[in-house]
C-alpha cells in the first residue's frame, strides 16, 4: 500500500481601530500564518499462514516549518507471531489466545512554534511603535530573531508485547515493554544574547530516553442469563530521562523551562542531563518547629554562606511514574450500570495560584485593596516566594470519571406490517464524579505541572434517552 | 493506447505532487512580516531598519506599548531599554524608591540582588538586543544591493547607537559577551571580553565616529538623528570613569574630549527640558530619546517616569496625565540636598512627609515634579495615556559638570569655573570665585541636583566610592531603615544566570 497526504494550516485574525473623528488609524494588525505538511508512506503486510506476520512501512514527511530541513525519512517494522495458532496450544482450552509481537519504528515531530522561525524575517512596526526624524515619521522595520537549523524531532522505538486470552477469550490481557529515544528534542529556550536577534528561539536542544511497561487486562467476571459483569484495568509505569543537551557540552549546566504567573521572567523548572525533563528546580524551604514555612528562608545547599541560584536543586517533576485505569459495567437484565475512573501517581504539580496569591503584601498597596487567598493565612508570607519548593506539591490522583445508570426498552413499540421497532434506553450519567487527592489546588491534573491557568473542568448530570429505530 | 493513459496519468501525478512539495517552500503571509527580498527592497526600506535601532530605545517592541516585545519571557513595560536603566541606575540609589511589589523590585534599593534578579536579567538582555539591531542594521547596509544615498552615515549612525550601548554593559555589567556585524546571526555563542578590552574598543570606535565617520557634525542633524556629539559624550563618560572600568586616570582625556562639543549652551529655563515639547531645547538637549502620545508609546522611557512617579494627592492634570501608579519618590537624603531657592527642586510636597518609614506608602518621601507631558505653555500633552515628553539621554550641563570634575581631579581644564558657575547660576544658586572653593564632595552633591532621573546616579556614586560603602548611607540602603554598607561585589550587576548557563565563555562576576 501506498499513500500520499497534503496538510494546510492557516490562519489570520485581524486587529483593526479606527477614530471615530477623522477615520485614522489607530491599529491595523493581522497577523497571519500557513503551514504545509507533505507526507508520502508504504506499507508492506506480509503474513504466512496466520501465525508469523511483519509489516514494514516508510514514511517521508516533508514540514515548511523548517525551511533549511524539510524532510525526514521515518521507517518502521514489526514482528508478528501467533503462538496461539502453533500446533502445541491449538487446542489448549485455558490459554486461547497468545502472540508476540516485536518492533521497531521511527516516527517524526515538527510541531513546536512558529511557522517562520526558519526564515529571516523583518516586521514592519505597528502603531505606537514608530519614529521621527526631525518631525517626519518613520515607520521602522525590525529584524526578528530565527533558527535556520531548525530540524526534525525524532524518536525511535523498540517494543515488545504479548497478548493473552483465557477461556476462550473470557479473560484478555496485554502487557508492553519499550524503550524509546527522542533526540534532536524541540523546545523553546533562552539562547546567548548577542548571538541572535532576540533571548528565546524554538530550538533543537537534546536527547531523552523513555522507558516504560503498560498491562491491561479485561475480564467478564460473570456471564449468565441475567447477569453480566465486566471489568477492566490498565496500568503503566513509566520513566524519562534526558540523556543529552546540545548547548551543554559538559552536561552540567541545564536549560531553564517553564514560565510562571505573577514573578515575571520566572522560570520554575529545567532541563538538565539526567533528570527528568521539566523538573522543578528550586529554593529548599526552611520550616519553624510548627511545620510552617518561614518567608525567604531556604537551605544554603552549596554551603557559599548565601542564598542565591547555586542553591537551587531538583524536586520532582511533573510527569506521572504511573498512571492507570479501571472500568467496570454490571448489568442485570435490561439495567446497566458502568462506572470508570483513571488515576496517577507521582505527578507533582507547582501550584502558582497560591505561590501568587498568597502575598500579603498586596492586601493594601497605594490605596487599593485585593484578595488574598485563605491559605495565605498559613504560609504568613509578606512578600511572594515564587522559587520555594513549599509550592511544589504532590499531585497524585485518583478520578471517578464517569457513572452511568441505564434501562432498555428493547420493543417499546412493535410494527409487524413495517418489521420494525422502536427500542428505548433511559439513562442517568454523571461526569467528573470525584477526585481523591492530596493536592489543595483546584484539580491536581495539569499539563506540563504549572497550576496556573486551568479551565476547571465542570462536573456534568445528563439525563437522557435514546431512540433505538 | 492504454499505455499512453497510464503514462499520462502518471505525469498528471507527478506534476501534482511536484506543486505540492513546492508548497514547502514559504514565505511569510502577514502582511507585516517578510524575508529580506521583500522587506530591504529599497533605499526607504533600509531607513525604516535604521529607524529601529532608535526606536529600540524608545519603546517595547513592534506594536505599541506592549505588543510583539523585542525580549520573551520578560514583560513589556519591565524590559524597555531606559526603563531598565532606570531600575539598575536610579532606584538603587539615595535618589529613589519605588513602592511596588513587583517580583524583586524591593532589592533593588535594598542593594541586594542576585544573579536571577529578573530587573537586572531583562535590561541586560535588552542592551544586548539592542546591539544585536544595530549589528544587523549594518551588516545589511554593508552588503544592500540597492544603493544608498547616505550608506556610511547611517551606518556610523547605528555604531555610534551601539556604542551608546556598550557604554551602558560595561558600567552596568562589565565583563560581557561581544559580538558586532562581522558575526551572523545563530552563530555560536559570543565570546567573552573583558572589562578593559571593552574600554579599549569603545575609546577607539569613538574616536574613529568622531574623526573619520559620517556622521552628522554636531547640531546638524535632524531632530531625533545622531550627530558626532554623541559619539563624544560616550566618550566623554568612558574617560571620566576610566578608573572604575579600566583602572586608569583619564580625567585630562575626559575634559580634552568635552572641548570638542560646539554649539551647546545651557537652556535658560530648566524645568522646561523635561516636559512635553523638550523637543524645542536643542541648544541643551545633545542627545534624546522620542516618546510620542500617539505614535511611539511605551511602558518605559518618560512615560515609567513620569507615571510612576505620580501618586498620592498630587494633581494628574497638572502632570498631564490620566492617574499616576504611584511608585518613586525621592530619600530624606536627596531631598535635604536642595534649598528652598533652588530652581531645580522640582517637587511634589503636599500629602507626601519628607521620611520613609513605609516603603509601599506612597506618601512617605516627597514625590519628584520634574518630567511632566504638558508643554511650556502649560498644555497638556496630546494624549494622557502615554506621555509626548523626550528623554535627554545627554545635557549640556552634565558636560559642564564633567569639566568641572575632572579639573577636580587633576586635569587642565581651563574653563572648569565657568562650566560650574553656568550651571550653579541658571539654578539661582550660588555661584564660586575659584575652583579652590569647589569640591569633590559638593560637584558629587551638585550632580544629584541637576541630573535626578536623569540615570545617571549609580554610576556617579560608584565613581565615587560611594555606592556600597558605609560611609554614605541613605534611607533603607542594604534593607534598613537607617542604610548600612553592602558587599563591594554590588558595584557591578551579575551576569544573568540565564545567560551564564547558556553561553560557555561567560565569566561570572566576583561575589555572584
Amino acid at each position: 500500500m501506498a499513500g500520499y497526504s497534503w496538510q494546510q494550516f492557516y490562519y489570520k485574525s485581524t486587529d483593526y481601530k479606527y477614530r471615530l473623528d477623522n477615520n485614522a488609524a489607530l491599529s491595523e494588525k493581522a497577523p497571519a500564518g500557513e503551514l504545509f505538511l507533505v507526507s508520502f508512506f508504504g506499507r508492506v503486510n506480509y503474513s504466512y499462514d496466520d501465525r508469523y506476520m511483519i509489516t514494514a512501512t516508510l514514511r517521508r514527511d516533508g514540514t515548511s516549518r523548517f525551511s533549511n530541513n524539510k524532510w525526514g525519512l521515518f521507517p518502521s517494522v514489526a514482528l508478528g507471531w501467533n503462538i496461539g495458532n502453533e500446533a502445541f496450544l491449538k487446542d489448549n482450552d485455558v490459554l486461547t489466545t497468545l502472540k508476540m509481537r516485536a518492533s521497531w519504528g521511527q516516527t517524526g515531530q515538527q510541531g513546536v512554534g512558529d511557522y517562520y522561525g526558519t526564515l529571516a524575517t523583518y516586521y514592519t512596526n505597528l502603531l505606537g511603535s514608530w519614529y521621527q526624524f526631525g518631525g517626519q515619521m518613520i515607520n521602522p522595520i525590525t529584524a526578528l530573531g530565527y533558527n535556520a537549523d531548525l530540524k526534525w524531532e525524532t524518536t525511535t522505538t523498540w517494543n515488545v508485547g504479548f497478548d493473552f486470552g483465557f477461556l476462550n477469550d473470557r479473560i484478555t490481557a496485554g502487557i508492553d515493554a519499550y524503550w524509546r529515544e527522542t533526540t534532536d528534542l524541540l523546545n523553546h529556550i533562552p539562547v546567548p544574547a548577542l548571538g541572535n536577534l532576540t533571548n528565546y528561539l524554538d530550538s533543537n536542544i537534546g536527547s531523552l530516553v523513555n522507558k516504560g511497561i503498560e498491562f491491561d487486562i479485561n475480564a467478564i467476571a460473570i456471564d449468565s442469563k441475567d447477569w453480566t459483569w465486566q471489568i477492566g484495568g490498565n496500568v503503566a509505569w513509566n520513566n524519562t530521562k534526558i540523556t543529552k543537551l546540545t548547548a551543554s557540552p559538559d552536561d552540567l549546566t541545564g536549560i531553564e523551562t517553564g514560565g510562571i504567573s505573577g514573578g515575571v521572567g520566572n522560570n520554575i523548572q529545567m532541563h538538565q542531563v539526567g533528570f527528568p525533563p521539566n523538573a522543578y528546580y528550586v529554593y529548599e524551604q526552611v520550616y519553624d518547629a510548627d511545620g510552617r514555612p518561614i518567608e525567604g528562608e531556604y537551605v544554603d545547599r552549596n554551603g557559599n554562606g548565601k542564598i542565591d541560584a547555586g542553591d537551587k536543586y531538583f524536586y520532582h517533576k511533573p510527569a506521572a511514574d504511573v498512571t492507570l485505569g479501571v472500568n467496570t459495567t454490571l448489568s442485570y437484565k435490561n439495567w446497566t450500570l458502568a462506572a470508570s475512573g483513571h488515576g496517577s501517581i507521582g505527578n507533582w504539580v507547582y501550584n502558582n495560584v497560591a505561590s501568587d496569591g498568597e502575598m500579603l503584601a498586596d492586601l493594601w498597596t497605594n490605596n487599593f485593596t485585593s484578595n488574598r487567598l485563605q491559605s495565605s493565612l498559613y504560609s504568613n508570607f509578606g512578600q511572594a516566594c515564587y522559587l520555594s519548593d513549599y509550592y511544589v506539591r504532590d499531585g497524585s490522583f485518583f478520578k471517578i470519571d464517569n457513572i452511568t445508570l441505564g434501562y432498555t426498552f428493547p420493543n417499546l413499540f412493535k410494527s409487524r406490517k413495517l418489521e420494525r421497532s422502536l427500542g428505548l434506553n433511559i439513562y442517568a450519567t454523571v461526569q467528573n464524579v470525584a477526585t481523591f487527592t492530596r493536592y489543595d489546588g483546584l484539580d491536581p491534573e495539569v499539563f506540563e505541572g504549572i497550576d496556573n491557568n486551568l479551565y476547571p473542568r465542570p462536573r456534568t448530570y445528563i439525563l437522557g434517552l435514546k431512540f433505538n429505530f | 493506447m492504454k499505455t499512453l493513459k497510464y503514462i499520462f496519468a502518471g505525469l498528471v501525478l507527478a506534476a501534482g505532487l511536484s506543486s505540492c512539495i513546492g508548497d514547502l517552500d514559504v514565505t511569510p503571509i502577514d502582511p507585516s512580516k517578510n524575508t529580506a527580498d521583500k522587506a530591504l527592497k529599497t533605499a526607504d526600506d533600509y531607513y525604516s531598519l535604521l529607524a529601529q535601532c532608535y526606536t529600540g530605545f524608545a519603546v517595547s517592541g513592534s506594536y505599541g506599548p506592549n505588543g510583539d516585545n523585542n525580549i520573551s519571557g520578560v514583560d513589556g513595560g519591565f524590559s524597555q531599554y531606559y526603563r531598565g536603566r532606570y531600575h539598575l541606575n536610579g532606584l538603587t540609589t539615595d535618589e529613589a524608591v519605588c513602592g511596588w511589589n513587583d517580583k524583586t523590585l524591593q532589592d533593588l534599593h535594598g542593594l541586594n540582588w542576585t544573579n536571577s534578579d529578573v530587573f537586572v536579567t531583562a535590561f541586560y538582555y535588552r542592551i544586548f538586543y539592542q546591539i544585536s539591531a544595530c549589528n544587523e542594521f549594518i551588516r545589511q547596509a554593508q552588503k544592500a544591493t540597492v544603493e544608498l544615498p547616505e550608506k556610511d552615515r547611517w551606518i556610523a549612525e547605528a555604531r555610534a547607537l551601539r556604542a551608546l550601548c556598550w557604554l551602558d554593559a560595561i558600567d552596568n555589567f562589565g565583563n560581557v559577551p561581544f559580538a558586532d556585524e562581522t558575526a551572523s546571526v545563530g552563530a555560536d555563542a559570543p565570546r567573552r571580553i573583558a572589562r578593559e578590552e571593552l574600554f579599549s574598543y569603545i575609546e577607539s570606535e569613538c574616536r574613529d565616529l568622531i574623526d573619520n565617520s559620517a556622521l552628522y557634525g554636531m547640531k546638524e542633524a535632524p531632530y531625533g538623528r545622531a550627530d558626532k556629539a554623541l559619539p563624544v559624550m560616550v566618550l566623554a563618560k568612558l574617560y571620566l570613569n576610566a578608573e572604575v572600568y579600566a583602572g586608569k586616570k583619564m580625567y585630562q582625556e575626559c575634559a580634552d574630549v568635552l572641548a570638542e562639543l560646539s554649539g551647546y549652551s545651557l537652556h535658560g529655563n530648566y524645568a522646561e527640558l523635561f516636559l512635553a515639547d523638550n523637543d524645542r531645547c536643542t541648544d541643551e538637549i545633545i542627545f534624546a530619546i522620542e516618546q510620542d502620545g500617539e505614535d511611539t508609546q511605551s511602558y518605559g522611557v518618560t512615560n515609567y517616569l513620569i507615571f510612576a512617579s505620580t501618586g498620592g494627592t498630587m494633581d494628574t492634570e497638572q502632570v498631564g496625565i490620566s492617574s499616576g501608579w504611584g511608585g518613586i519618590r525621592m530619600t530624606s537624603k536627596f531631598y535635604n540636598y536642595f534649598t528652598s531657592s533652588d530652581r531645580r527642586r522640582l517637587f511634589w510636597e503636599e500629602g507626601q512627609k519628607v521620611e520613609i518609614d513605609d516603603i509601599s506608602d506612597f506618601t512617605n518621601g516627597i514625590a519628584f515634579f520634574k518630567f511632566k507631558n504638558i508643554t511650556s505653555s502649560g498644555a497638556p500633552g496630546k494624549a494622557n495615556g502615554f506621555v509626548d515628553t523626550d528623554f535627554p539621554v545627554f545635557r549640556y550641563a552634565d558636560a559642564l559638570l564633567m569639566k568641572a570634575e575632572c579639573a577636580k581631579r587633576g586635569a587642565n581644564v581651563s574653563d572648569a569655573l565657568e562650566a560650574w558657575n553656568k550651571v550653579r547660576e541658571r539654578a539661582g544658586v550660588s555661584t564660586a570665585a575659584s575652583m579652590n572653593d569647589v569640591t569633590l564632595d559638593m560637584i558629587i552633591e551638585e550632580r544629584a541636583r541637576e541630573l535626578y532621573q536623569e540615570g545617571w546616579r549609580r554610576s556617579d556614586l560608584v565613581r565615587f566610592g560611594l555606592f556600597t560603602s558605609g560611609k554614605y548611607l541613605w534611607d533603607w540602603k542594604g534593607g534598613i531603615k537607617g542604610g548600612r554598607g553592602v558587599g563591594e561585589h554590588f558595584n557591578l550587576f551579575p551576569i544573568p544566570n540565564s545567560d551564564k548557563m547558556t553561553n560557555p565563555n561567560l565569566i561570572q562576576n566576583p561575589g555572584y
